[in-house]
């Protein structure tokens, strides 16, 4: 328990400092104390950059963030695998294809409708990947490898698209990599209401769970109801990563390494792991759209860049450590 | 009694499909200097060009500068990638070997992004194959030893997990290589998916003697990778070099990639399908596959190269999107069917 309390008030520290470091840098630097006076009583020259500009990207890069983590928990959960994630498995990318359809096929799409239209697609792909693999679903490294040709598929499409039908710069950005570049308060109702809703139920699913890792036989005589506890927590990730997606699109990664960064640091029990890898998903955004805005001002790049960055080496560590071949 | 004694009956010669595509790679020559053209080019003007070269007719003067060259970079690219994915794939003995699975392709377009932007002067003094050579050799590499392909027992998909995981990590930082010189998201594209739109002859002087001495050298190593087909053990049994093969053999790739990137970009997924498709016609010996690669590479890249041109008519479309959606398709079969490799 105190290992679980240090690591949440470690990670706690981390991400309000990369918090404040987010709010304050930028081709507007804001020094700390600025930052602190336009937070509690307002300042005539940052309230607009403050308030209207960098605390919403921040918000929504944490809540994503956040999301993406708490998704890659759960399929992992699930699929027992360690190398499953909303990306790897082709969800997230299912959800940009579905997003960049509509908007080509329907111009004046309401934004409201982009979250549905992202989680119809996310649910979709996961549907078919299981389909696709249902004769391989014990083999974890084959599930990872149709996920990723799925993944691959979709990428293609997405780019097909985007070359015959060239959208504005922003979005495609957006799609092809993922990034929190320009989004304000209007898109956080498209996020929160999901989190609000799914954290508790995830936190539900975490015993479930915990009993389902020691195998089915022993679940299923303890008293789990298996398939129904991995179909909900499977929709429950889906939607997660869905919902993530439909704001910053396709950031890839975060889903995969913050759940066992999370392990690491607090161990096999998912009650502990979801605020711990909560937080590690929200640290992990917000730093990396800080580098990608710092880095080589002043341009900007996708964060989804920098999520790569850090995942992709991770990813090759844990493939040459994974022993179960 | 008398026993009947039925005649053998007359079957082709093995290399019938050489005879066949070839041909073919002459039609697909034709339809990709013709087809698709604002000033409404036929067969005919094809063949005025060859009989009587009038330089002031416009039509002449865009089939044999903008067509030309074009037709025949794509000719030399098929043919490079589709080899160096058929040498991989016998080297590795695993069936989704590719350079743009393995990461190879994403590898040499790294550098060559970093050279072409002129972020780091001193590579883009050297020679542009020198430049993807280096990346590619250093991609090649990675995959080689995260893939744990130099311990004995090779597990296939882990190879593949390591090839991709290196592939977008050279995927992002080109795209950030990109954006960084450009400030122009769309512009990636063109980068990321591979095109010759743009092929010139100096383009095409420039793959020709690469491609030449690469697939030479695919030619010289058939024989071993014959052998290698049986297993590594047995190979050596046989008395083939084990070693000397691997380290041709990798040579071989990293400069067919080198050739087939420095002049399209990284046309995604043309190694991978190929191979197959010619396996599934002319059988496994790969006296046979490394010429019937070549031809059947640069027929499909020469018609997804029409196909792309014909897409967004009068706009032109890169390549590499059409290459990559269909290879996709491919790499999903062939990850499903996948099942009997996997201990």
């Amino acid at each position: 328990m105190t290992r679980l309390l240090c690591s949440a008030a470690g990670l706690l520290a981390t991400l309000l400092l990369f918090a404040a470091w987010h709010l304050g840098a930028g081709a507007v630097s804001i020094a700390l104390p600025d930052l602190w006076q336009t937070l509690i009583r307002g300042h005539p020259d940052y309230d607009f950059i403050f308030w209207d500009y960098r605390l919403p990207r921040l918000v929504i890069a944490s809540l994503a963030g956040a999301g993406l983590a708490l998704s890659g928990l759960l399929v992992q959960g699930v699929v027992r695998n360690p190398l499953a994630s909303p990306d790897i498995l082709g969800v997230t990318g299912g959800a940009s294809l579905a997003v960049v359809v509509t908007t080509l096929a329907w111009t004046g799409a309401p934004v409201t409708l982009v979250p549905f239209v992202a989680l119809a697609g996310g649910l979709a792909s996961a549907g078919l990947l299981l389909w696709l693999a249902r004769s391989q679903l014990h083999q974890p490294t084959s599930l990872a490898l149709i996920g990723i040709a799925l993944a691959a598929l979709f990428a293609a499409a997405i780019d097909f698209l985007l070359t015959i039908n060239p959208l504005e710069i922003n979005s495609s950005l957006i799609w092809l990599t993922g990034s929190v570049w320009g989004r304000n308060w209007s898109h956080l109702p498209l996020l929160l209401p999901w989190l609000a809703v799914l954290l508790p139920a995830a936190v539900y699913l975490a015993y479930q769970l915990d009993l389902l890792s020691l195998g089915d036989d022993t679940a299923i005589s303890l008293g789990t109801r298996v398939g129904r506890v991995r179909i909900a927590a499977l929709l429950t990730a889906v939607v997660l990563a869905s919902a993530a997606v439909s704001v910053c699109g396709a950031i890839s990664f975060v889903g995969l390494v913050a759940p066992h960064m999370a392990r690491f640091l607090v161990g096999g029990r998912h009650v502990r792991l979801i605020p711990v890898c909560l937080l590690l998903g929200a640290i992990m955004l917000v730093s990396a759209d800080l580098f990608a805005r710092i880095l080589m001002p002043p341009i900007e790049l996708p964060a989804g860049i920098v999520t790569a960055f850090i995942g992709a080496p991770y990813f090759i560590f844990l493939i040459t450590r994974y022993r179960h071949w | 009694m008398t026993i009947a004694l039925s005649a053998p009956r007359w079957r082709p010669p093995v290399w019938w499909p050489l005879c066949v595509m070839l041909p073919g790679l002459a039609l697909a020559f034709a339809l990709s200097l013709s087809s698709f053209s604002l000033f409404g080019l036929g067969w005919m003007d094809m063949w005025r060009v060859l009989i009587d070269y009038d330089p002031t007719s416009i039509k002449h003067q865009v089939l044999v500068s903008l067509r030309l060259p074009r037709a025949l970079v794509a000719i030399f690219v098929g043919a490079s990638l589709a080899v160096a994915g058929l040498v991989m794939q016998g080297m590795t003995r695993n069936e989704l070997a590719s350079p743009s699975v393995f990461g190879v392709s994403a590898g040499a377009t790294l550098t060559f992004a970093l050279s072409a932007t002129g972020l780091w002067p001193g590579l883009s003094a050297l020679p542009i194959v020198l430049v993807t050579f280096c990346g590619a050799g250093i991609a090649g590499a990675l995959v080689f030893i995260l893939g744990g392909l130099h311990r004995a027992p090779i597990n296939p998909v882990r190879v593949v997990l390591a090839g991709v995981a290196l592939n977008f990590l050279f995927l992002s930082l080109t795209r950030a290589i990109v954006i960084l010189a450009d400030e122009n998201a769309y512009g990636v594209f063109h980068w990321l998916t591979g095109s010759i739109g743009n092929a010139t002859f100096a383009d095409v002087r420039l793959v020709i003697p690469w491609t030449l001495l690469g697939l030479i050298a695919a030619f010289w190593l058939s024989h071993p990778l014959n052998l290698l087909r049986l297993g590594e053990e047995r190979m050596q049994n046989l008395g083939g070099g084990l070693g000397r093969v691997r380290w041709l053999g990798s040579l071989t790739v990293i400069l067919l990639v080198a050739a087939g990137v420095s002049v399209a970009g990284p046309v995604g997924f043309v190694g991978l399908m190929v191979p197959h498709i010619c396996r599934f016609i002319v059988g496994q010996d790969y006296r046979l596959l490394v010429p019937m690669c070549s031809l059947t590479g640069a027929v499909l890249m020469l018609l997804a190269d029409t196909l792309a041109r014909g897409l967004r008519f009068p706009d032109d479309s890169p390549v590499g999107i059409l290459t990559t959606l269909l290879g996709a398709g491919f790499f999903l079969v062939l990850a499903r069917r996948n099942r009997a490799n996997v201990a």
